[in-house]
């Protein structure tokens, strides 16, 4: 089967899922007709993901997200609608309401604080689905978390397949940071994103193309037990991220640019990453498809920046 | 006929053309831009480094594009002494910094670290206005220009055991930055015992026992998550962590005047909103580490004085060592005469 038809097999459900939420209230088995659509959430996140247009998914990606809002508000059980809901307030967020926010405070500061007011709001929509879902399988993992340790965490029964939703959470925690602008309500959570993506990793550490090692090339860059040789590590986690997606996956090139060279201020070889991001053929992986495409769109405005990061 | 023509054409539009270059190169003139690179410890993406861009993007639409500021956030550029530093170099040319950086320009700044002087931002104010235009003119001095000062927020003490008396301080381990000699000596002298360590050592630190207590701001203590351990807070203003934005004169004199007014008033604007914030901050960052099981003690009003009585027993170690004594002593007067004013 061509990847185009599969693209078409899988977008088919996308528009009738609004009309079986649209008319669940009038069907008698609609508690079934829910739980059915948590076997559809792979196929909904592969046609976004293998898009080549983002313009498109930004204008389409809201319907669906307020849908899934509606199945997983109805269903609070289903984990799989939570996760879905997680990762895709999250992924929106981070892909079309931040991106834009980083461009608009560096013209218009105002506009640019609405913009991340409004990505805050969807992270912490994120965030909650994401603990909706782990609080449904492990009755009080949001109180814990808090409290655990890397080792007590370690010894929860988690399984390696609730690594998309520590992840997404952990994303979403993360993003909720940084829309915020420092607020002390927010920061203090950093630890949480620390013990979550440790966890993934040892879960499965080449999950989703290397995206754990990505995650953690930003958080060894700013968490609050930050080592010495913070730098090697980073750099670690940046050559285990492009070993995972056989150097396919934009994403690490530019982490790794942004997080650590910057801060190191070494611009030939930030120029260089950049560069070799760019020239990554966006088609080759296309479950990454859209990723790459935004994160070589946030290439090409660090590049025209970059006299404005290095002295 | 038709050559003359075409000559005087060619000629038309070669004067044409010289004067269009000509009326061009005056507005490059004119629109020269003056770029100021600026650094600052503040994180990227952090309210105070939103504001030095909001400044930025103000002064640019101000001077109709003549300014552009820079900025270079998180530390790319070092420490605040490595700022100052490579501002000299002519490598940046602006940094915003606390006492720490800016006592490299004018020692009189630590003036504002005088332990307990303070009782609350009235007093800060009322003494800042006395002595601002000496501090400032010694960092003109420098050769640098001050566009504003800005509290970062009051120092209090976090440590793993509660403090409630100096005593209980001087048994535990206190951070002092590695390096600073001078600093650990004055504890020393105080009956303290100073324990050097790097700032990123403070948390593992804190969590080998290898110190036991840090005085810093509440936000700080927040952001690297020092209050995990370090769960105790004494509820007793230690001292002022404060800082300003400092200008290159050599960039600074090349803006013409009505520019350099108008940024001072913008930039003048910009402190005072972040003042604002920054001391609203302090309480919410206490707030929220509480709720993460901090604990705040007040000292009664037999320790607060005991407290007192001890730091004025300690500060002649202070006055001409550590803080210049001109300045020490001018500082203690006025405080004497705010308490006077306000009948304490």
């Amino acid at each position: 089967m061509s990847t185009s038809i599969i693209i078409q097999n899988k977008f088919s459900w996308i528009i009738p899922i609004g009309t079986i939420l649209l008319f669940s209230s009038a069907c008698s088995p609609k508690r079934m007709i829910l739980n059915q659509m948590g076997d559809y959430l792979d196929s909904y996140e592969w046609v976004y993901m293998t898009e080549n247009d983002p313009t498109l998914v930004k204008e389409a990606f809201p319907f669906n997200l307020k849908t899934i809002e509606m199945l997983a508000h109805s269903n609070p059980e289903n984990t799989d609608l939570a996760t879905a809901a997680c990762s895709g307030f999250t992924m929106y967020a981070y892909a079309f309401v931040m991106e834009e926010a980083d461009r608009i405070v560096t013209r218009d500061y105002q506009r640019g604080l609405r913009s991340y007011s409004r990505a805050l709001s969807l992270f912490e929509r994120g965030r909650d689905y994401g603990f909706q879902a782990l609080n449904s399988k492990y009755p009080g993992f949001e109180e814990n978390l808090g409290q655990w340790s890397k080792i007590s965490l370690a010894k929860a029964k988690i399984q390696k397949d609730d690594v998309p939703v520590l992840y997404w959470t952990a994303a979403a925690i993360g993003g909720s940071i940084s829309a915020s602008r420092g607020d002390p309500k927010y920061i203090v959570d950093l630890p949480k994103v620390g013990y979550l993506l440790e966890k993934c990793l040892i879960l499965d550490p080449d999950w989703n193309n290397g995206s754990l090692n990505v995650a953690m090339i930003s958080y060894t860059m700013s968490r609050p037990d930050r080592q010495a040789n913070a730098e090697e590590q980073a750099y670690n986690y940046f050559i285990k991220a492009v070993e995972a997606s056989n150097g396919n996956n934009c994403a690490p090139y530019v982490a790794y640019a942004e997080k650590v060279l910057v801060q190191k201020q070494d611009r030939e070889a930030f120029e260089t990453v950049l560069k070799d991001a760019l020239q990554i053929d966006v088609n080759k992986s296309l479950e990454i498809r859209l990723s790459n495409i935004i994160v070589q769109e946030r290439a090409k405005w660090l590049l025209e920046r970059t006299d404005e990061l290095f002295y | 006929m038709n050559c003359s023509i075409e000559k005087y054409s060619v000629r038309n539009i070669t004067f044409i053309l010289s004067f269009i270059s000509i009326l061009i190169l005056t507005a490059v003139q004119a629109q020269q831009v003056t770029v100021i690179k600026l650094a600052t410890l503040a994180p990227e993406g952090t309210d105070w480094h939103g504001k030095l861009v909001e400044m930025g993007i103000r002064w640019q639409k101000a001077t109709n594009g003549a300014v552009k500021l820079r900025i270079y956030p998180s530390g790319v550029v070092g420490d605040e002494r490595d700022m100052i530093r490579k501002i000299r170099l002519g490598q940046i040319h602006a940094a915003a910094i606390t006492t720490e950086g800016l006592s490299e320009l004018n020692p009189e700044v630590y003036a504002y670290l005088v332990p307990m002087l303070f009782n609350n931002y009235e007093d800060v104010d009322w003494v800042r206005e006395q002595i601002s235009p000496e501090l400032v003119k010694g960092i003109n001095k420098s050769g640098f220009t001050l566009l504003y000062w800005v509290d970062v927020g009051w120092a209090y003490w976090f440590s793993a055991e509660a403090i409630r008396v100096p005593e209980d301080l001087k048994k535990m381990k206190i951070f002092n930055w590695a390096g600073d000699f001078k600093t650990a000596e004055i504890w020393r002298k105080g009956g303290f015992n100073p324990v050097p360590l790097a700032l990123i050592d403070v948390l593992s630190g804190l969590q080998t026992g290898l110190i036991d207590a840090v005085t810093t701001s509440p936000l700080i203590s927040l952001s690297m998550q020092w209050f995990g351990v370090a769960n105790h807070m004494l509820d007793l203003k230690w001292g002022l962590v404060t800082g300003g934005i400092v200008i290159d004169n050599r960039v600074w004199d090349k803006i013409r005047p009505e520019h350099q007014n108008i940024m001072l008033e913008i930039a003048s604007e910009i402190g005072d909103e972040q003042q604002l914030k920054n001391r609203y901050e302090d309480q919410n960052a206490i707030n929220v580490m509480k709720e993460y099981g901090l604990t705040v003690y007040t000292p009664t009003v037999e320790e607060f004085a005991q407290w007192k009585s001890f730091v004025e027993s300690w500060y002649p170690n202070i006055r001409g060592t550590f803080i210049p004594a001109k300045i020490f002593d001018r500082v203690i007067e006025l405080k004497k005469q705010k308490d006077e004013l306000s009948g304490l």
